[in-house]
């Protein structure tokens, strides 16, 4: 901070766990391992683009490698025309949204907030904001997922939907402390 | 432990004008925050650019709900800033994520959300077609002004 200057919120007890930059030759997926249990929350943040034939791409996530039935999304699309809302429960992938995809030099952003992911008592929610935007068209949404598990999360793998994640594709992962 | 978010740069208006310029932004961190309390004088909302920017770079879109008529979305191309709010002359609170701020690789990508409580709620993403780091953010208002007492506030995260 500046001196002289004060904050306006405090920012809390926000520590980095891990990064990924997807270098030149692309990547299937990217995915964070032995996440630790030491945190409440998490939080990733990335900036996004896929192989995709058509802007924008889209991408979605599995947790602790579960390819089970074992998910469910409830979002909020825009894309500068028209708005809409939409569910999916059951599914084996929980979807996370909009990224980029043809455009040169253009990434879609994404965050993630994972809520109580080391409860074994609960199953687990997120939270995501995902968007991409070029010169003439885009998306962006808002949704909430659920995991139907009382697993404590220790893995979680993102993927482009339909393709691998590009180069300068960028994920961090954070873990937020309880007092 | 070290400190992966933290704040940087604070600025309260004191006198009402039509932008707000916070410079001299370090390169040392991954994402920036701006959160924004503010008012505008005409209710015409406010947007940022970067680095001095001014030419026709910017993209953005949004959706909004105001209690009323179902969400509804629209979008601006080829325009001078990202919007990033819908400030009114009651004061309102919105925060803006800039994510790899500080690359020189990519376009950068901002999105932000924010609202009025009970008028309306909204958010916004944009693009700034540039793989310049962003060492300056200035927000502006179309005509009218930024309210005395409007505090911008940008916070830095560091990835590991």
């Amino acid at each position: 901070m500046l001196a002289g200057n004060t904050a306006y919120e405090l920012p809390g007890d926000f520590q980095s766990i891990a990064t990924v930059s997807v270098s030149s030759g692309g990547a299937a997926n990217v995915e964070f391992t032995s996440i630790p249990a030491t945190y409440q929350h998490l939080q990733i943040r990335a900036i996004t683009r896929e192989t995709n034939a058509t802007f924008p791409g889209f991408s979605y996530l599995q947790v602790n490698n579960d390819t089970g039935s074992n998910y469910a999304v409830h979002l909020l699309s825009a894309n500068g025309s028209s708005a809409s809302v939409g569910q999916a429960t059951s599914q084996s992938i929980m979807y996370t949204g909009p990224v980029g995809s043809t455009t040169s030099n253009t990434f879609g952003s994404m965050i993630i907030d994972i809520l109580d992911y080391t409860s074994t008592s609960k199953y687990k929610n997120f939270r995501y904001f995902t968007c991409a935007t070029n010169n003439s068209s885009g998306e962006m949404r808002y949704g909430s997922g659920l995991w139907y598990s009382l697993n404590a999360i220790t893995s979680i793998k993102l993927f482009g939907n339909n393709g691998n994640w590009q180069q300068y594709s960028h994920f961090a992962l954070y873990g937020i402390k309880a007092v | 432990m070290p400190a992966t978010y933290e704040p940087i740069a604070t600025t309260t208006v004191s006198t009402a004008s039509a932008s707000v310029t916070m410079s001299s932004i370090p390169s040392t961190y991954t994402d920036l925050i701006v959160v924004a309390y503010a008012t505008d004088s005409t209710s015409e909302g406010m947007g940022m650019y970067f680095n001095g920017d001014t030419g026709s770079n910017y993209s953005f879109m949004y959706f909004y709900d105001n209690g009323s008529g179902g969400v509804a979305t629209g979008q601006n191309l080829n325009t001078t800033r990202i919007n990033f709010s819908n400030l009114s002359s009651t004061i309102s609170l919105y925060k803006a994520h800039i994510l790899n701020y500080s690359n020189t690789t990519t376009f950068k990508t901002v999105f932000s959300n924010g609202g009025l409580a009970p008028e309306y709620v909204i958010a916004y993403s944009g693009n700034w077609r540039s793989t310049a780091a962003i060492n300056s953010i200035t927000f502006n208002v179309s005509s009218g002004t930024i309210g005395v007492g409007s505090i911008f506030t940008i916070y830095g995260i560091k990835a590991a």
